[in-house]
């Protein structure tokens, strides 16, 4: 799993990534992060956080096309790439094993 | 998202343009354009969801969040020697500056070896410029800021009368009527005046709304747009009381209408007349000059009158045919024309208007692009800046002065380092780049975090200036340049002394760590002496400024300003005559008095340093004066118990009392100033004077008052004559209570008391006469503060620095001061050859240091009160002070120079 570790905030905002689709801008993560997990982040923390999964290969970007308002601005969109979603998996499958294992010895 | 909204005002702009500027400094273009899309996107949501003033908040944060992670993202990156991923590719720049990367890598990891050098250094720097940054937003936000929303402001210019006794701050209508028509072709001029607080209702609610009477071109000129609606049209301000039209602020749009468009053609009722609402105001415009008031509801010029009911006083009837002064006149210059040629052009309108004849006013005008001040108030607001620029700045000095000690002394520990890499072939310029990049590294960390400081220390600094900021100072970017600006100048400074004195020496002896003493020593010696110097200067200013302060305060007003609740009203808004004006003045007179905490109660038309009234009086017949130009003469009229509430004493005769009723003999009681001008003496009870000129009736002297501050602060005693409130009554006066204890808690029940008379009276100011006072004392203030607290961390730092060079020479020298003490010298005289050493220096600083006091002394003289800039006491204070403290900073050195153990001392290397 080297290279592909993730921190738990990196985590988050792949999911939130995931679940807005091909649509994920930086504003709209921080809405499904406040709205879904009530976490309140900062744009700049996301950004950080988007642009080293980026690095990592996990996520992909693209400039949406111009907001439909009067000068409106491209936004950059995010969306999973293929090897993102695969760590998620991995991540997600690690910590349901270790959930198992870890009430089968504490009840 | 945002996305098909009905009218939001989502556009390219609805980032703040201060904050874009910020972004762009900070984030690579393709950041930059990702963050703005996002901000446009989180303000639109914020604004959706709560307010746009919260969404700028919002966007404000996310902005500062913004930079630091992209920052730190950065910086990890280019110091994170091995990729993570192999795939990944080099950094483009990585190859270019390689050696630059790697140098930047060992300053900053040779930085973080050493915590407490590194900290003590952004400390000093974040100090010294936190400090300058202070005082830079205050500037800023006097000088330097544009009126907000203003298009091109560089392009205004101000009118003033000026005439030799001054300048006017107001144009009556009919001159700037002839200004603007004759002067059209090199400026267009607007005019304002502020008609305070009328009450009013709008939609349902009924409240106080400030009012601001404008002429019909001002938003155009200016260049704001209106929000909703339009602005005003020539035709509707040509005559007087004919087009009740009005603009309302943002705030009354959002807080009585919110914000719905369709309050534009609604009607809003002020002081009982109808006013149909035609435009808003954008948010955030504030006026022009920097004592415009935040008005609420602009109307036009020609309404002014119609806003009162009863405008039967004469300075109320401001019409076009009045000869009365109530209008700012604020102008914008035609393209490609210059001031020189708008003040010439109005000054030959001025000459028409008012022809030289002689002794009559040859008044004229006068056009500065200084449009936001009053000249005079200009003229001391730049000196007090000038002052607390100059403190804040021989701070900086020091403290950079500090660092300099601090990295020399670090240089010398480091210079086998450096002798190691020169002998590995850095060149010098490697090394005194090596330097320069610590020095930067530690000068910038240490002025983002002197800025951030700053911020909130501009906010409680701006309380202490004799002028109102609403809303207080901030940083913007010109702040934020300069704090960079100043951090990197200083970091230079800093780093290339010891950098290029590192970069001369012996590589062999450096190696070796021979010749341990060798440079160095002088020019730290010389570094400490400058640091005492500058204290020097820093110390003697603050005594300096303590005294003005302390004589300010000790001056003899003529009235005791404690525990003293000043109301403010104005019955011309209102329905009154002066009969029932003078039986609400008596009534409310009652009431107050047998207010529980109130000791007695009166009241008067010109609070002190509160606007004025005055008249020509010419010599009369009895009188001994003989100049038939003749005297301005201060007028007051004052209810009974004037006297007793102000603590002015009578020194002859009696006071206003409530004998003096309308109808009764004119009675007058004068001050001991006019006493000795009219008549050239004091005893002068049963006199008459004329006092509304020969024709008018004769006022007889009832008793002549003590002198007393009458409009300025340390005047020269005006000749005043108070007359009997009932007798002499006029619409617009203050309430004076005099309470047993703590004046603002009578606020409420005072209030009360004018509002159960007439509830749709609005009240004007209500504050404490101690108030009013220091306010007079608050430039005086701020200098002694701002000055003061230099001259007590120069203190500091110059202490800090005399102990670090001698605790550093000693430590150098352990083994000379071994040998010596092998040799049979005695402690106690190691001792004294350190102390007598520190002391040395201390005597060569101050001797500088007093020279450097005298030579500044003529930039304060205009802003010192009662001392001279060469005040001796000052001057004798400061080198004790400043010997006292370099004893104390030498002696833990000279303690630690007698413990050496010669023995170990010989021994070591």
């Amino acid at each position: 799993m080297k290279g592909r570790h993730l921190g738990e905030f990196e985590e988050l905002v792949l999911l939130a990534v995931r679940r807005l689709g091909a649509s994920a801008s930086g504003a709209s993560i921080q809405e499904v992060l406040r709205e879904e997990a009530a976490r309140r982040a900062t744009l700049g923390a996301i950004y950080a956080a988007l642009d080293r999964t980026q690095r990592k290969g996990l996520v992909a970007s693209r400039l949406g096309e111009p907001a439909p308002v009067p000068g409106g601005r491209r936004r950059r969109l995010y969306r999973l790439t293929d090897r993102g979603e695969e760590t998620l998996r991995d991540s997600r499958h690690v910590r349901e094993s270790l959930w198992r294992t870890a009430s089968g010895t504490s009840r | 998202m945002a996305d098909g909204q009905r009218d939001e005002p989502m556009s390219v702009w609805s980032v703040p343009r201060p904050l874009r500027a910020l972004l762009k400094l900070f984030l690579p273009s393709e950041e930059y354009q990702r963050t703005l899309a996002d901000l446009d996107d989180v303000h639109a949501a914020v604004a959706r969801e709560r307010s746009p003033r919260e969404a700028d908040r919002a966007c404000r944060s996310e902005v500062i969040a913004v930079i630091l992670w992209s920052v730190a993202d950065r910086l990890r990156r280019r110091f994170d020697p091995m990729p993570r991923s192999g795939k990944s590719t080099p950094h483009p720049e990585a190859s270019m500056l390689g050696s630059f990367t790697g140098d930047l890598h060992f300053a900053l990891r040779s930085l973080r070896r050493r915590p407490g050098f590194s900290f003590v250094v952004v400390g000093v720097v974040a100090l010294g410029v936190g400090a300058n940054v202070a005082i830079f937003t205050l500037v800023n936000r006097l000088f330097l800021q544009p009126p907000p929303l203003v298009e091109a402001p560089g392009d205004l210019v101000r009118v003033f009368r000026a005439s030799p006794a001054g300048y006017g701050s107001a144009l009556s209508f009919a001159d700037y009527r002839d200004y603007r028509d004759d002067g059209r072709a090199v400026v267009d001029l607007v005019a304002s005046s502020d008609a305070g607080a009328v009450t009013g209702a709008a939609g349902d609610a009924r409240s106080q709304f400030d009012i601001t009477a404008v002429s019909d071109n001002y938003f155009d000129v200016l260049g704001v747009s209106p929000a909703a609606g339009r602005t005003f049209r020539r035709e509707e301000n040509e005559t007087p009381g004919t087009h009740p039209v009005a603009m309302i602020s943002w705030r009354v749009w959002q807080d009585y209408y919110g914000g719905a468009s369709d309050a534009v053609g609604r009607t809003m009722v002020l002081n009982g007349t109808a006013f149909t609402i035609i435009g808003v105001v954008p948010r955030g415009f504030r006026g022009v000059s920097a004592g415009d008031q935040r008005a609420d509801v602009y109307i036009p010029l020609m309404m002014y009158g119609s806003l009162f009911p009863r405008p039967d006083e004469a300075w109320r009837l401001r019409l076009p045919d009045v000869q009365s002064n109530w209008l700012q006149v604020i102008g914008r210059l035609q393209p490609g024309t210059t001031v020189a040629q708008a003040q010439s052009t109005l000054a030959t309108v001025a000459s028409r208007i008012y022809p030289s004849d002689g002794e009559e006013r040859g008044e004229t005008a006068y056009v500065t692009s200084r449009y936001r001040w009053y000249p005079s108030t200009f003229d001391s607001l730049a000196n007090l800046s000038r002052v607390m620029m100059l403190a804040v700045a021989v701070l900086l000095a020091i403290a950079a002065v500090n660092v300099i000690v601090l990295f020399l002394a670090r240089a010398s520990a480091r210079r086998r380092d450096i002798g190691i890499l020169s002998a590995l072939g850095a060149a010098r310029p490697r090394i005194v780049r090596q330097f320069l990049l610590e020095s930067s590294a530690l000068g910038l960390a240490g002025g983002i975090l002197g800025f951030f400081a700053a911020a909130g220390v501009a906010r409680v600094a701006a309380t202490l200036l004799p002028v109102r900021m609403d809303p207080p100072p901030a940083p913007d970017w010109r702040v934020f340049l300069f704090a960079v600006a100043l951090a990197l100048v200083t970091a230079a400074v800093v780093g290339i002394v010891p950098g290029l004195r590192a970069a001369r020496e012996d590589v062999v002896g450096l190696i070796q760590g021979r010749d341990r003493r060798a440079g160095g020593g002088r020019l730290r010696d010389g570094l400490v002496v400058v640091q005492v110097a500058l204290s020097l200067v820093l110390v003697a200013g603050a005594a300096l400024f303590a005294r003005s302060l302390s004589a300010a305060r000790d001056v003899d007003l003529g009235f005791d300003p404690r525990n003293t609740l000043v109301v403010s009203v104005d019955l011309s808004t209102r329905e009154y005559d002066r009969d029932r004006g003078r039986a609400f003045l008596a009534t409310a007179l009652d009431r107050i008095a047998a207010t529980p905490g109130v000791q007695s109660v009166s009241s008067v038309t010109t609070v002190p340093f509160r606007g004025q009234w005055s008249t020509t009086i010419r010599p009369w017949p009895g009188s001994s004066f003989t100049d038939t130009a003749g005297v301005e003469l201060a007028l007051n009229s004052v209810a009974p118990e004037y006297f007793e509430t102000m603590g002015m004493p009578i020194v002859s005769g009696r006071a206003i009392d409530a004998s003096d009723r309308e109808g009764g003999p004119n009675v007058v009681v004068i001050n001991q100033t006019f006493a000795k001008l009219a008549f050239g003496t004091t005893d002068v009870v049963g006199r008459t004077i004329p006092l509304r000129g020969p024709d008018g009736p004769d006022f007889v002297v009832a008793g002549v008052a003590h002198d007393a501050t009458y409009f300025d602060f340390g005047e020269d005693p005006w000749p005043v004559a108070y007359l009997s409130a009932m007798q002499y009554f006029r619409l617009r006066f203050a309430f004076i209570v005099k309470t047993a204890g703590d004046p603002t808690r009578l606020t409420r029940p005072v209030t009360d008391v004018v509002r159960d008379l007439d509830p749709e009276l609005p009240i004007g100011r209500v504050e404490t006469l101690q108030g009013v006072y220091e306010e007079q004392l608050a430039g005086y203030r701020a200098s002694a503060n701002v000055v003061g607290l230099s001259g007590l961390v120069a203190l500091l730092l110059a202490s800090v620095g005399l102990y670090g060079v001698m605790a550093f020479r000693v430590a150098e020298r352990t083994r000379d001061i071994g040998i010596c003490l092998a040799l049979g010298a005695t402690r106690r005289r190691v001792a004294t050859g350190v102390v007598g050493r520190g002391l040395r220096l201390t005597t060569a600083g101050i001797l500088l240091g007093l020279a450097g006091a005298l030579l500044l002394g003529r930039f304060v003289q205009g802003v010192v009160y009662g001392v001279q800039a060469s005040d001796a006491l000052s001057l004798t204070v400061a080198p004790l002070v400043l010997v006292a403290v370099a004893v104390v900073a030498v002696l833990v050195p000279a303690r630690r120079a007698m413990r050496v153990d010669p023995m170990q001392a010989i021994r070591a290397e």
